[in-house]
């Protein structure tokens, strides 16, 4: 079906509440309504055909939940129910149209439930491949997770040829459950190549106008609403909704008048609604569709507008010269990468750049896994980075948001690997100008290379906001004469192409004393010839200082008050006084009064003086012994506890940082694999225990919640580790932990288990096959020196 | 949502306040105001009769519901009608915690402790208006009971967000092995009755019981 020439003409009605019609027809709680397609086939049929002789355009199949997971017990497959349903809806509507409803699965995706990005894609595959052949569309609704909105989008388009619909539910807030809002889902589904956009369900027609407003105006491609009778009211404990058919329509008409082209009802609404919203649209001519541009990049929750008053792309992940970070990806660390991005964020950054280019590793992989981390915890848009085409689509797949992929440049070859990966998973793309021939000498031939690269992306069906020109910074202290042609290059290229431009600033000060000087003026130079998103270090202030001024001397930061929080008042203060007079601490005493701050600039002096190991030694764990003690005598409490832990391990990382700049023998006492078992999420035992064994100076491998056995064995396995830590809170997960054990030990007899979790005690554990029990995070580090104790000496 | 300070310091077993520094209880204090702003508590509920019963066992035919557990069945003994409630924090308090657990683990477990305050309190709010709706009908109701008290099964949840359309109404759902998505929410079981003298949650039904630390020094956790 060609949605588009039909909408040319016409609004497309779609028809209303399947629930609701089935609870008048009798089902029962608790009755799964999908088996109604094999048991009761008649009455879902007849609700088909009264929608249908209402007037609507489309019939949606009754397969909501018909998906692995809420059909598993049923007795019925996903083929069975959809096939069928497929099938009754198809012969009600005649000549009109089918749409194979697609639900949300009803489990939390990751990181916050276990629900993998991969295994939603599985599951909805399975959905469209049953259903596909008989329906004209897919419809995904009702769904509040953008991921899970990706991964369905994804699994529609590989796996069928119908066009794909979608649309989310959004709360009185203007936002989804998980955090999006209305124009960061447009661009992230537009960009995966969705033929309709929209909102359905949750809120009534009236509140969900704004919600409208904001997706028309963001859409270039058809809008969708779907909307409830209204607000679910509770009566008695009973939940009913009260907008009656007339009202209704004359909201869902002025959806129209905005420019909404797909309607039709959600919850609570009936045939009743649909002959209304029939009458009311019959003969109104739908608005024109209009391109909307823009050029961003999105996060799950936020749409960044490249360019907006400086956007700060944070260079920091990239191991390019960066010893620590390097070892740090070899060693799969993310931890610390995940550090790297906090601190860029909270200084500053808008777009975070992921390279992971460092030989040996298996990239794809780790890019995978950084991207899937890095989104967990900060929610500003990422920008993928790597010469290596797999690993790009690695990252973009499952990246939750619309990303930015770093580069293209202007070989055939590049272009055409990276072109078709930006298409499909609409990602803006950096295009580097440079060719075969090289980095060009000239401002003019810059200009060149970047028309090749614009014209030919459109030969892909991306178009001038999907690209952003970097201009390649040449290094002052090689190529001196030739600087400015870069710079040159910046406005020649926006003004003939209206394409926005970025820069690796900081390569230009390579090779010289007080890089930050050089760094910051080019910075300035190049925002004033009109660089958009610069590719930079937002931790470093002298950066941030010329950006801040930027944008007030722009007259973008109105009043200067983003300037003014920043330097104005107590941060002045505070910037003026770094550290206060008076004596030094030990790091000792550091480490009992929990000062984070001060941990690692003290260890850094001591290791002027001393060695890593004997301030390992006879500084940290001393100090932790201390802390330790007064915690058992009721002296201190866990959040003492744990901030001092924390403290150790600042002051832990400037020995390591060390130790890798020398190259020097390891100090690890050994090292243990920590995961909080198969199906359980509970992890801050884990995490506690974690910590304090990191700060006896032991290596953690940390799996994360939710760890398969096998991935427990494989690892131990392979990295020769013959200690494992498991944690389990529930009862309901103490089974998977006794799984592990026996994997372990069947596969591993070398490698003992600690075990520990509320619900455990040591005759649990035994009876469980655990060597040890660990009554807590102290318990965990004395099994920990035992072990490694006894086989050391 | 109100979440009580010294509750918070309950959770992180923290049993001497005077013992702790200003930059802990200034945390705590910031927390609880951090929980303010990202939670999106909500909270549902739905009122069933109660269609069956056993020693072992209650039935909601309404709801499609088998209440298994001794307990339970005590829990609901003179009540012929109960309210089945499900609230929740959301999901963003999920991963503000994890977040800080990677950055700033102190952090981190102070606000799952404010985040496990502030779903007592919606949960309070919430049995409140069950409360109000069965003095309207002339009854009383007895504590909220929830899955895992007792001898009650976890298994019961899945039927209860079920009946309740819980993930549609306030995004809440169960993991395979029963664990609740957000992770700070909460189901529970609230009785109706004619029975004036109301009866109080006490340490026998708590899975904590015998192992508690409050015990130990004996007090209460005040639950």
């Amino acid at each position: 079906m060609d949605l588009r020439k039909f909408l040319e003409d016409r609004i497309l009605i779609f028809d209303g509440a399947m629930g609701t019609m089935l609870q008048k027809k009798g089902i029962k709680p608790g009755e799964l309504p999908e088996s109604y397609n094999i048991e009761k086939s008649e009455i879902v049929y007849e609700i088909h055909k009264e929608y249908i002789d209402a007037g609507a355009d489309v019939v949606t199949t009754n397969t909501f939940g018909a998906n692995r997971l809420k059909l598993s017990g049923s007795g019925y497959s996903v083929e069975q129910v959809v096939k069928s349903a497929v099938q009754v809806a198809r012969r009600a509507a005649g000549e009109k149209f089918v749409a194979l409803d697609i639900g949300p699965i009803g489990q939390m995706m990751e990181p916050i439930g276990l629900l993998t990005f991969e295994e939603a894609y599985e599951i909805f595959k399975e959905q469209v491949i049953a259903g596909s052949d008989g329906a004209d569309f897919i419809l995904l609704e009702t769904i509040s997770d953008l991921y899970e909105a990706k991964a369905a989008v994804l699994a529609a388009k590989e796996n069928s040829s119908l066009p794909v619909l979608c649309t989310m539910t959004f709360q009185e807030n203007g936002r989804s459950l998980n955090g999006t809002d209305p124009l960061t889902m447009v661009k992230v589904l537009e960009g995966l190549g969705c033929d309709a956009v929209g909102a359905n369900c949750s809120l009534g027609p009236e509140q969900m106008l704004p919600i409208i407003e904001q997706i028309v105006s963001a859409a270039s491609i058809p809008v969708m609403v779907q909307p409830n009778a209204g607000l679910p009211k509770v009566r008695d404990g009973e939940t009913y909704y009260d907008v009656s058919a007339q009202d209704f329509v004359s909201q869902v008409r002025k959806m129209a008048d905005m420019g909404a082209l797909v309607l039709g009802g959600c919850c609570g609404t009936s045939p009743e609604f649909i002959s209304c919203l029939r009458a009311e649209l019959d003969g109104v001519k739908p608005l024109p569709l209009a391109e909307k541009r823009l050029s961003c990049a999105c996060s799950s929750s936020r749409t960044v507008e490249i360019g907006k008053g400086v956007t700060i792309i944070g260079e920091r992940i990239n191991p390019t010269g960066k010893k620590r970070l390097r070892e740090a990806i070899k060693a799969g660390e993310l931890d610390y990468i995940i550090s790297e991005a906090v601190r860029q964020t909270e200084t500053g950054a808008q777009v975070l750049d992921i390279n992971m280019g460092v030989p040996g590793i298996d990239e794809p992989d780790v890019i995978r896994r950084v991207v899937k981390e890095v989104q967990s915890v900060v929610d500003v848009p990422l920008q993928i980075d790597s010469s290596n085409p797999e690993a790009i689509e690695a990252g973009i797949r499952v990246y939750n948001g619309r990303a930015i992929i770093n580069s293209v440049n202007g070989k055939r070859e590049s272009m055409d690997k990276i072109f078709p990966i930006a298409k499909k998973y609409g990602a803006s793309v950096i295009g580097l100008t440079l060719d075969e021939d090289g980095i060009p000498a000239t401002a003019e031939k810059r200009v060149e290379i970047a028309d090749k690269i614009i014209s030919t992306a459109k030969e892909y069906g991306l178009c001038e906001n999907d690209i952003i020109i970097d201009c390649l910074v040449l290094t002052a202290s090689a190529q001196q004469a030739d600087v400015m042609e870069t710079l040159k290059a910046i406005p020649l290229i926006k003004e003939k192409f209206g394409v926005k431009t970025t820069l690796g600033a900081s390569n230009v000060s390579f090779g010289l004393p007080k890089r930050e000087i050089i760094n910051a003026t080019y910075l300035a130079m190049a925002l004033s010839y009109g660089l958009d998103a610069p590719i930079t270090d937002s931790t470093l202030e002298s950066n941030m200082q010329v950006i801040r001024s930027f944008r007030v001397l722009t007259n973008y930061d109105e009043r200067s008050e983003a300037y003014i929080a920043a330097y104005g008042g107590e941060q002045a203060a505070q910037v003026a006084a770094p550290q206060a007079a008076g004596e030094k601490r030990s790091i000792s005493s550091i480490i009992i009064a929990g000062m984070k701050d001060e941990a690692y600039t003290s260890a850094k002096e001591l290791l002027c003086e001393r060695e890593p190991m004997e301030i390992v030694n006879e500084e940290l764990i001393p100090a932790l012994d201390i802390v330790g003690e007064k915690f058992d005598k009721g002296e201190i409490f866990l959040p003492q506890l744990i901030r001092s832990a924390e403290t150790v391990k600042m002051a832990f990382e400037a020995v390591k940082e060390q130790i890798i700049s020398s190259g020097s023998a390891s100090v690890s006492k050994g090292r243990v694999i920590l995961a909080t078992v198969k199906g359980d999420i509970h992890d801050i035992g884990k995490n506690i225990v974690k910590i304090l064994l990191e700060n006896y100076g032991f290596d953690v491998i940390d799996l994360g919640k939710d760890v398969d056995p096998k991935l427990v064995v494989e690892t131990a396995r392979k990295e020769g580790v013959v200690l494992v830590g498991l944690s389990a809170l529930m009862t309901t997960t103490v089974n998977n932990m006794e799984e592990t054990i026996v994997d372990i030990k069947s596969q591993l007899p070398g490698c003992q288990v600690m075990v520990g979790g509320a619900v455990l005690n040591q005759e649990y554990a035994s009876a469980i096959g655990a060597d040890f029990y660990a009554k807590d995070a102290k318990g965990a580090v004395e099994i920990a020196r035992s072990v490694f104790g006894a086989s050391q000496e | 949502m109100q979440i009580d300070r010294n509750e918070v310091l309950r959770y992180l077993r923290c049993y001497n306040e005077e013992l702790l520094d200003s930059a802990i209880l200034n945390m705590v204090d910031e927390c609880i105001a951090e929980i303010g702003q990202i939670a999106r508590e909500s909270s549902t509920y739905a009122v069933f009769e109660i269609s069956g019963r056993g020693e072992e066992h209650v039935e909601l035919g309404g709801a499609g519901i088998v209440l298994r557990g001794r307990s339970i069945a005590e829990h609901l003994a003179d009540c012929d009608t109960c309210a089945v409630m499900a609230a929740t924090l959301g999901g963003e308090v999920d991963r503000r915690i994890r977040t800080y657990s990677k950055t700033d683990l102190t952090r981190s477990i102070v606000l799952d402790s404010c985040a496990t305050a502030g779903i007592e309190s919606v949960c309070d709010i919430c049995e409140e208006s069950i409360k109000q709706l069965a003095s309207e009908q002339g009854y009383g109701t007895n504590f909220r009971f929830s899955p895992g008290y007792g001898d009650m099964p976890l298994d019961v949840q899945p039927q209860i967000l079920r009946a309740l359309d819980a993930y549609r109404r306030i995004g809440l759902t169960v993991t395979e092995s029963l664990i609740l998505v957000p992770r700070k929410s909460v189901t529970a079981i609230v009785g109706f009755t004619k029975n004036k003298e109301r009866s109080r949650r006490t340490c026998a039904i708590c899975s904590m019981n015998g192992k508690c630390e409050y015990q130990k020094r004996g007090m209460t956790c005040g639950s």
